[in-house]
């Protein structure tokens, strides 16, 4: 069964590059433009088996993201990546803490994405 | 990954244009720590895909930038006036580092080396930069083992870890042989299914170094104990002794310390601690909500075929009515009314799609201001109304120059220096204000100064002087503010490097003529002037008026008509040199029969339609008048793209087509030949 | 050498004045009967003007004209074929008014001889070659986008009538 994966990120340029990797390679990509947008797939009814978000967002940031799925029921168990810069490291835990699986660090090339996925989602 | 790069390069644009809009409002907010989050977001995000897309340059700079708002948002430091000022360099600085020369333009270069140099001398101490230790990866051909304890927290499954995916990719680097240890499994009634109870053992055959097996447990580093040893640099696995324990642990013996210790002795062995990370204790701030507009991005194109679309389907509809009033039937005239009902909603929608609102170029006027106002020393506060009024986007991009020119005018020349409007009794501080509100189907913009004032007397004695006024007949002053549009007119007798650029407000008046749009001016010494833009919603519709020619139509925009009068054919035909006179005055006019070869005699009563030019009227005469009306302004195409009294073609409800005249271009080239 | 040789292209081929033309079937876009055309004016005489094509605005040519023969009389048998033109390197849409329209009619390269090298009314960018149709009439094969990229068609000025003769 083709996977499903969710990708949030407020920038339109690094969602695409992600949509893009993902679908070429050949899985199922939704996406969401922040936090709150994102929120509207948990519907209990949308298969989601990754998510992938960014955690600097206006409207809901990453971390309120990754808490609220972990806390829904339906949801709780998916793998969560975040994306990340190699400097924020307080971040880092701070998604961790709030249930994240990992992380990707930005920059990254599509085979970077893949093999970071590859590590949560099989 | 070009295709991605453009799009960063338009999501930049918009993300230092946010920027600059941040910095302003911290100006006035310094302590706004939802602005300075947004600052520091956007800096985060320019930094992330800049170094995504390969604009390194921009990935650096934000990043020593982002440092500094970094440590305002943990109180760290607070904000200066010295510190805004190199942000608002900066932000021009980031400008021109997404523009596609800037890795080979020398000057861009310099100026990064010397803001960061700034900017590094505003961080207290270096900001460390974590990295991944991800070097000295050769690739060791020698065959060593390993001892892998890998015991998961129980909530391992809590954040979406599988364990199992760890076991496949330790399994992958080389010959492994896990050992499942299961002795903490409780009762199968007691069993939390969600509840990790298992760990294992792995010893691993592997040409692999360490760092390699960690990278495997990188994301579970805090959510299980793990160590991993080398306990020889052979392939052990192999070794009977060692087959012997294996085969032991299979069945269920667990290994001492003391007998791994014994065996791992036995062995050459490296034993290096596993790292792990301690927990980070303050946490950093989460971001308050914002009420930021999201939207998406649409091909100009896309919205084009769209408007296209829909402009059919309005002329369908026209159609599908002339039909529905034939045929009477009153189920059918019920759809078509429902039909038109959509189509209406529709095309408003569409119509809405292609308009912005003034507000997106507001950051720019307000960033003029500030840098005008320090360069001349005079303090303006800058105010804004009704810039959520939309506007063709095209149209916004055309008037954001006339009115960066307007507002540089009133603080070069309206605006007073502080002692002077003391002297005159006024407060200090200038104002300039921006009032853009809609009326009809057009936007007016308005730029009020609350400076002298133009002033009128200099204006008539310079206009008098260069004879575009006669020296005699006394001037209203209406008439007088209409001569700073003049071709060649300017009162500034010193050229300023803000102002008198050499564009007057002749060129001013021309752009919004282009645009069927126009400029006012009022002004009143010592209270201020006002200067006011009025441009259509859109170019794609002409609020017009519908004339004919013989059997042909023609669309007039209604902006361009001074005046109609009705007068007869013969009246005109004995004027001299085509110029009629038309309640005192001289109105020179063209007989648009004759110049634009149709055919046949004017009927007896002709329209004589008096259009605005130059601050004059000119006459062209047309058949009949048919009424106003609403165009939808198609392009005739590249074949006539050297045409240019014609601005377009606009299909009437009936499938006719009514070209658009442009008045001003028409009589631009009429005169010309009458001349030549 | 082979494959190059089969492969079979469609041409659809009209009638101007007395002579047939064939242009790449790909150029063409389809066929409008007759409709009324508004005339541009202050605009060159091959172009007649504009029509109202579902709701948006087609440039019409009279492709007679253009091809160096007397003005088009609108006949029963007159239709305007819409080309994608390619300009400047921008796609347009045009219609040409053609006399009669003919067939579509696909045809190996080997069917196509090359065009006449001696007498060739027309400059030699323009014709691609020629071919006998189904009614063994001798057909030009022509490229259609030089008809609108080239100021004058014909290989040796014999007619002055693109311009400047504007009646009153």
């Amino acid at each position: 069964m083709v996977k499903t994966i969710l990708i949030v990120d407020d920038s339109e340029s690094i969602r695409e590059v992600v949509h893009f990797t993902l679908e070429n390679a050949g899985y199922n990509v939704l996406v969401g433009i922040d936090g709150k947008d994102a929120l509207k797939y948990f519907d209990g009814k949308t298969q989601i088996d990754l998510l992938i978000t960014d955690l600097y967002m206006p409207n809901m940031d990453g971390i309120e993201l990754i808490k609220s799925v972990r806390a829904n029921e339906e949801y709780k168990r998916i793998p969560i990546l975040f994306l990340t810069t190699e400097s924020q490291r307080e971040k880092k835990l701070e998604a961790k803490d709030a249930g994240a699986t990992g992380w990707i660090i930005k920059p990254f090339v599509p085979a970077k994405l893949l093999s970071a996925l590859n590590k949560v989602l099989r | 990954m070009d295709e991605f790069r453009k799009k960063f390069i338009e999501e930049a644009t918009d993300l230092i244009n946010a920027l600059e809009s941040s910095v302003l409002s911290l100006e006035n907010n310094a302590n706004d720590k939802e602005i300075i989050n947004e600052v520091f977001r956007i800096m985060h995000s320019l930094k992330g895909g800049g170094a995504m897309f390969g604009f390194l340059a921009i990935s650096e700079f934000t990043h020593n930038l982002e440092n500094i708002y970094d440590e305002i948002r943990t109180n760290k430091k607070s904000i200066t006036k010295d510190l805004l000022d190199i942000t608002f360099i900066s932000v021009d600085h980031l400008r021109n580092l997404i523009k596609s020369d800037a890795d080979t333009n020398q000057a861009v270069q310099n100026k990064q080396k010397e803001l960061l140099a700034k900017i590094s001398s505003y961080v207290n101490e270096k900001t460390e930069i974590v990295t991944e230790e991800n070097t000295a990866d050769e690739q060791n051909n020698n065959i060593s083992t390993y001892y892998i304890v890998f015991k998961p927290n129980k909530d391992i499954f809590d954040n979406g870890t599988n364990p199992l995916f760890l076991l496949d990719d330790i399994a992958k680097l080389g010959n492994s042989y896990p050992v499942v240890r299961a002795k903490d499994v409780p009762g199968i009634g007691a069993i939390d299914y969600t509840r990790c109870y298992i760990y294992w053992e792995i010893f691993l055959e592997t040409s692999q170094n360490e760092s390699e097996i960690s990278d495997i447990f990188m994301f579970v580093e805090d959510d299980c104990d793990l160590s991993v040893t080398k306990i020889s640099e052979t392939n052990t696995i192999s070794d009977l002794r060692f087959v012997e324990l294996l085969n032991d642990a299979d069945n269920g013996v667990i290994f001492e310390p003391e007998e791994i210790n014994a065996i791992i002795k036995s062995l050459k062995k490296v034993v290096e601690e596993p790292q792990s990370i301690q927990n980070a204790d303050d946490k950093i701030k989460k971001f308050s909500k914002e009420s930021e507009i999201t939207s998406i991005r649409i091909a100009t194109e896309k919205i084009d075929i769209y408007m296209n679309l829909v402009s059919e389907l309005v002329t369908a509809l026209a159609g599908l009515k002339l039909s529905t009033t034939r045929l009477a039937d009153p189920d059918l005239i019920e759809i078509t009314e429902n039909i038109e009902n959509i189509t209406d909603q529709i095309r408003d929608n569409a119509l809405s799609i292609t308009l912005i609102p003034i507000e997106n170029t507001v950051v720019r006027f307000r960033r003029l201001v500030r840098d005008l106002s320090a360069d001349f020393n005079k303090s303006i506060d800058f105010q804004t109304i009704g810039t959520d009024t939309t506007i063709d986007k095209t149209l916004l991009q055309i008037i954001t120059d006339p009115l960066m020119h307007i507002i540089r005018n009133s603080i070069d020349h309206g605006i007073e220096y502080p002692d002077q409007r003391v002297k005159n009794g006024k407060s200090p501080i200038g104002n300039i204000t921006l009032r853009a509100y809609r009326s009809g189907s057009n936007v007016h913009i308005e730029v009020e100064d609350d400076g002298k004032g133009l002033d009128v007397e200099r204006i008539m004695s310079k206009a008098k002087e260069k004879n575009f006024v006669s020296q005699e007949t006394p001037v209203s002053k209406a008439e007088a503010i209409k001569v700073i549009f003049h071709p060649g007119f300017s009162t500034v007798d010193k050229i300023t490097d803000i102002s008198g650029r050499g564009v007057g407000m002749d060129v001013l008046k021309r752009k919004m003529f282009d645009v069927r749009g126009d400029i006012y001016v009022e002004t009143e010494k010592n209270k201020g002037t006002k200067i006011t833009l009025k441009v259509p919603l859109t170019l794609s519709i002409v609020d017009g008026l519908l004339v004919t020619l013989r059997d042909k139509l023609y669309i007039i925009p209604l902006t361009s008509i001074a005046r109609i009068k009705d007068v007869t054919y013969k009246f005109l035909t004995e004027t001299s040199r085509n110029v009629a006179i038309i309640d005192n005055k001289q109105v020179p006019f063209y007989m648009l029969r004759d110049e634009l070869d149709i055919k046949g005699d004017y009927p007896e009563e002709v329209k004589f339609i008096m259009i605005k030019y130059e601050g004059k009227h000119v006459g062209l005469v047309f058949d009949t008048i048919i009424g106003e009306y609403q165009a939808v302004l198609k392009p005739l195409g590249k074949l006539y793209k050297k045409h240019e009294i014609i601005s377009g073609a606009s299909i009437l409800g009936n499938g006719k087509v009514a070209l658009v005249l442009d008045t001003n271009k028409i009589i631009q080239k009429f005169s010309e030949t009458s001349n030549q | 050498m082979e494959e190059i040789l089969n492969v079979n292209e469609t041409y659809l081929t009209f009638r101007l004045g007395k002579e047939m033309f064939a242009a790449s079937i790909e150029k063409a876009i389809n066929i409008i009967e007759m409709v009324t055309i508004t005339e541009v004016p202050r605009s060159p005489e091959y172009m007649m003007g504009i029509v109202n094509v579902r709701g948006s605005v087609l440039p019409v040519i009279d492709t007679r004209m253009k091809f160096g023969m007397p003005p088009s009389e609108v006949s029963r048998t007159s239709v305007i074929v819409t080309f994608n033109i390619e300009i400047d390197g921008d796609t347009t849409y045009v219609g040409a008014l053609v006399d009669e329209p003919g067939s579509v009619i696909e045809l190996t390269p080997d069917q196509i001889s090359d065009p006449p090298n001696i007498g060739a009314k027309y400059k030699s960018e323009l014709v691609i070659g020629t071919f006998k149709d189904e009614e063994d009439r001798f057909v030009l094969l022509i490229d259609i986008d030089k008809v609108f990229t080239l100021d004058e068609l014909l290989e040796i000025e014999t007619n002055t009538n693109t311009s400047d003769n504007i009646d009153n």
